[in-house]
């Protein structure tokens, strides 16, 4: 038999108005698969990866808000000191007072010499005082 | 409408939906029509069909017009038969011909058929033959295709495919005169 022989004939159907309906079913399971994209809201990764890092980020930003030592300088950190803890610091180190007074840049110290500043101020000693000391010592008032 | 129409709204996204609507209404009984004749089963096309038009609209942004927009539809529907076909065939530990049996059963037990005895012949002949092979048959045989087009839509020669093409018109009419 030769395939000239039969009519070609498609023996296959489909149900009533199925090809009616099916563009609006293609039309729906394209929306049933929207959430899967890019902008959507995916709880797997929510949980696994976007919760952690947003909760990273906030701890960072805490602290780098919170933290007090953040824009101090060493010069004012250095000031927060108490004098005698800096002494009693200084006194187990094997820094020599040469050392530290090398370390000095005395051009850029701010000192104010002007007449107004008391040199002398806080040793308030009045003149009977003074001369005694002279006295004690051998100190010559034309010296000074 | 002509194929450059429906691009020209698929790349609109105002008119994206109407466009892509358009295109299934039609694409949707030649898609439907090659898948149905590889798969036979009712259920199994539309399911198929169905999922031809969703890797469309999934991939209609990549679609490049170097091809026509139907071989680039047919190739992904030829696709889905060979990869349904494959999985069903692997998944069952089948052998070709048990395939064939199967789908076979199925065209003997379809009370909607309309035909005669020698064309429901032909059909069972198809299903003797590999999957690819009857896919060539079905689009120069009942599709009527040219050769050129579906050597884009299968990536085969021309050459290939009439070698193939008339070698499954020599087995099946051996079958139609044996058996």
């Amino acid at each position: 038999m030769k395939l000239e022989d039969i009519n070609k004939k498609n023996i296959y159907s489909v149900p009533d108005k199925y090809f009616d309906q099916l563009p609006a079913r293609v039309q729906a399971r394209i929306q049933a698969k929207k959430p899967e994209g890019f902008f959507s809201l995916n709880w797997s990764f929510t949980y696994k990866v976007a919760a952690p890092a947003l909760a990273m980020a906030m701890l960072v930003l805490f602290f780098w808000f919170d933290n007090p030592v953040r824009n101090q300088s060493a010069e004012s950190l250095l000031a927060q000191v108490a004098t005698d803890d800096l002494i009693a610091y200084l006194e187990t180190t094997d820094i020599t007072t040469d050392e530290i007074i090398e370390s000095i840049d005395f051009e850029n110290i701010d000192l104010d010499l002007s007449e107004e500043t008391p040199i002398m101020e806080g040793i308030e000693m009045n003149e009977e005082s003074i001369n005694s000391i002279l006295d004690e010592f051998g100190v010559d008032e034309d010296i000074l | 409408m002509e194929d450059k129409d429906l691009l020209f709204k698929l790349r609109d996204p105002d008119s994206l939906n109407y466009g892509f609507n358009l295109l299934v209404r039609k694409y949707q009984q030649k898609v439907y029509w090659h898948i149905r004749k590889m798969v036979i089963d009712h259920d199994d096309a539309d399911d198929l069909t169905q999922e031809v038009f969703v890797k469309v609209w999934k991939n209609i942004s990549s679609f490049r017009e170097d091809s026509q927009l139907f071989t680039w539809i047919y190739r992904i529907a030829t696709n889905e038969c060979l990869n349904f076909l494959k999985k069903k065939r692997s998944r069952f530990f089948l052998p070709i011909h048990d395939i064939a049996h199967e789908l076979s059963g199925r065209l003997d037990s379809d009370p909607n058929l309309d035909g005669d005895k020698i064309q429901l012949k032909l059909q069972k002949a198809l299903l003797t033959l590999p999957d690819k092979q009857r896919l060539v048959f079905n689009m120069k045989y009942f599709e009527e295709m040219k050769y050129e087009e579906m050597s884009e839509i299968t990536d085969t020669s021309v050459g290939a495919l009439k070698a193939s093409y008339h070698h499954a018109v020599k087995k099946i009419e051996e079958f139609l005169s044996n058996d």
